[in-house]
């Protein structure tokens, strides 16, 4: 996945680039609206990562020009200005999600890759990993394709973790996944304990491997690689 | 009342007193004129008659009505003095008693002494009056009628740029950024008015924006250094090196750079409320949108074992801004779920009149006039801001709602009265 990332902080850019350089995608960066403009016409992205606070230019410019020049691109609009004006001229320009900082990156990492996945596959995509298999549009969930029995937040949680596998998945970032703004509700951990407690249940009756491992006080991994 | 009104009014009375002073005046002088001439139509009439006597036309036949001529003994002292006075005497038939105007004089005709008194009626007061008072109501009827249609018509005209400022001042929207358009004047006070007003709205705009501006730019700050910090965290995570005491560090500074997140987001809304970039404008539905929160808040109600019961037998439309009025029933809710007993209740009730949301729990640790307070909060919740109650009150406030507190019972009442 060839992704472009356009935010003027040097320090948010270098995050942004590290972490999305781990998870295997091809990332260049702009932190001008300039710089933006000439790499977009420059080359193809799969998806453009644009902070709508630019210095030189405003973000929302920049997306109209992608819009209506690049309608191929993806566009994730990340911006501290939590102002509902933007979000909203930004759905209306073509954006295709929007997320608020400060994020966790896993969660831009999964928005990334569902984007990824709703642009670039027609027909059922599926999300495939040893006897696991993951179809988004039905958020069904197999393994060796038997359906297992998963509610809605396990399905998600199921989703979240195979979209950051060998990462390790704080708590936080677990609970802002799958209740947003509810998340401030005092112990939502014990919710996600809940729910990885079912997941894991559920998964080994189904005969699945053990994939899911606790990562001491921070969070919860999906190993890909027996330890 | 209207100012058209008030200024005919205004004249009117003016124009009353004027009326009622010139009366008094027209009648006195009227009055005055009256005896003026009845005076000297009695001395030209007197000279007459002493003309006569002088030729010596005896007394006897000149004689007749209102006229009476004596001889008298000469008495020096009251040669040739004129004495008028008012006396009633009889006028036309005998019985008939009116006041007339007497003339009495003493004249020495030759040898004889005479005393000559010539009468003349005198116009009555009332008929004075009443003439008088016809006359000024035919004026006053007259200046009724103009002042009130040249008030209407004139002033209404006068008056316009004032009227248009008004509907200038009452469409001012202090969020908008187009210009105003002020009506423009050739009378200076309106002009200077116009001027003053066109400046005062263009200050007070700039002023909303740069504290929108300054809003959203202080959130921008604090949220991207956090955004910073928190990605070297999500970095720093995924090193194979960290051992278990290096993970509770992370941890623990994950959490301190979560809660400052929260914060910031919280007090820029408080902000943004407090500079009233909201507007309560829209129908909301409070029943479906308790219920909406009621379906998001189903984990943590589960998992505390939570009596809910929910007393809402109709829907209740209330004038608002959905986004805060959202807000604010979702941290009423989530407070009354987190300051709750395992296997405690938390009751809703929506009347027409009012949302009561209580839950069981432990008596406040401090004053209950103090809920409302910034950063007032139970020490013991960890997790907690202590803006929630502070945040929901001032949604409230803008709505024009109330937000009241109790505790009775072992419960915590939140009472929100429309």
């Amino acid at each position: 996945m060839k992704v472009l990332i356009v935010e003027y902080e040097a320090e948010l850019l270098a995050n942004l680039t590290d972490y999305l350089g781990q998870e295997g995608f091809v990332c260049e960066q702009a932190d001008a609206f300039h710089a933006a403009v000439e790499k977009i016409a420059a080359f193809d992205y799969d998806i453009v990562v644009l902070d709508l606070m630019l210095p030189d230019g405003n973000g929302l410019e920049l997306l109209r020009q992608l819009k209506q020049d690049f309608p191929e691109t993806g566009v994730l609009i990340v911006s501290a200005k939590n102002a509902l004006d933007d979000k909203l001229a930004g759905f209306e320009l073509g954006a295709d999600d929007y997320l608020t900082k400060p994020f966790h990156l896993p969660e831009l990492v999964a928005r990334l890759r569902a984007l990824y996945r709703r642009r670039k596959f027609e027909g059922q995509p599926v999300v495939r990993f040893e006897e696991l298999s993951l179809y988004p549009e039905s958020r069904e969930a197999r393994v060796h394709d038997e359906l297992i029995d998963l509610t809605q937040k396990e399905y998600d949680l199921l989703d979240y973790l195979l979209a950051n596998r060998d990462r390790v998945l704080t708590k936080q970032a677990i609970a802002e996944h799958l209740w947003g703004d509810y998340v401030d509700l005092y112990d939502s951990f014990d919710f996600v304990y809940q729910h990885i407690k079912n997941l894991r249940k559920k998964l080994s009756k189904a005969g699945a491997g053990n994939y899911i491992r606790t990562v001491y006080s921070l969070g919860y991994s999906f190993k890909t690689s027996a330890s | 009342m209207r100012l058209i009104t008030r200024i005919t009014l205004q004249n009117l009375l003016i124009a009353l007193v004027i009326f009622l002073i010139g009366g008094l005046l027209t009648y006195e002088i009227f009055n005055m004129q009256v005896r003026k001439e009845t005076d000297y139509d009695l001395r030209t009439s007197l000279r007459h008659i002493e003309a006569y006597l002088a030729q010596g036309i005896p007394y006897e036949q000149l004689l007749r009505e209102k006229l009476s001529i004596r001889p008298v003994a000469p008495d020096s002292s009251r040669l040739d003095q004129l004495v008028f006075s008012d006396t009633l005497a009889p006028h036309l038939r005998p019985d008939r008693m009116e006041w007339q105007r007497k003339l009495r004089v003493v004249r020495a005709i030759g040898e004889k002494w005479y005393e000559l008194e010539q009468y003349s009626v005198i116009i009555e007061a009332d008929d004075v009056v009443s003439t008088v008072t016809k006359s000024l109501l035919w004026l006053f009827s007259l200046l009724v009628v103009t002042l009130t249609a040249v008030n209407y018509g004139f002033f209404r005209w006068l008056l316009r740029p004032f009227q248009r400022m008004l509907g200038v001042i009452q469409a001012f929207d202090l969020r908008k950024s187009e210009p105003t358009e002020l009506p423009t004047s050739r009378i200076q006070e309106f002009a200077e008015l116009g001027e003053r007003l066109g400046g005062l709205m263009t200050y007070v705009r700039q002023e909303y924006r740069a504290q929108k501006e300054f809003s959203e730019n202080a959130s921008h700050e604090i949220q991207t250094p956090l955004a910073i910090a928190r990605g070297k965290l999500d970095l720093l995570v995924q090193s194979p090196r960290l051992n278990e005491e290096d993970l509770a560090l992370v941890g623990a500074t994950y959490d301190a750079v979560n809660k400052l997140s929260r914060l910031g987001s919280a007090l820029t809304l408080l902000t943004k409320i407090e500079n009233r970039e909201f507007v309560p404008a829209e129908q909301v539905e409070l029943r479906a949108l308790i219920a909406r929160n009621l379906e998001g808040l189903a984990e943590p109600l589960a998992l505390k074992q939570l009596r809910l019961s929910q007393d809402m037998p109709q829907a209740r439309t209330v004038l608002g801004h959905p986004g805060l009025l959202d807000i604010l029933l979702s941290n009423l809710l989530k407070n009354a779920v987190r300051h709750n007993f395992e296997g405690g209740g938390l009751s809703i009730s929506l009347t027409e009149a009012q949302l009561v949301i209580a839950n069981t729990g432990d008596p406040l640790p401090f004053p209950a006039d103090q809920i409302f307070e910034r950063f007032k909060r139970d020490r013991r919740q960890n997790k907690s801001l202590g803006l929630g109650l502070a945040i929901a009150r001032r949604i409230a406030q803008l709505h024009g709602f109330d937000l009241r507190y109790a505790y009775a019972g072992g419960q915590h009442q939140l009472i929100l009265v429309f």
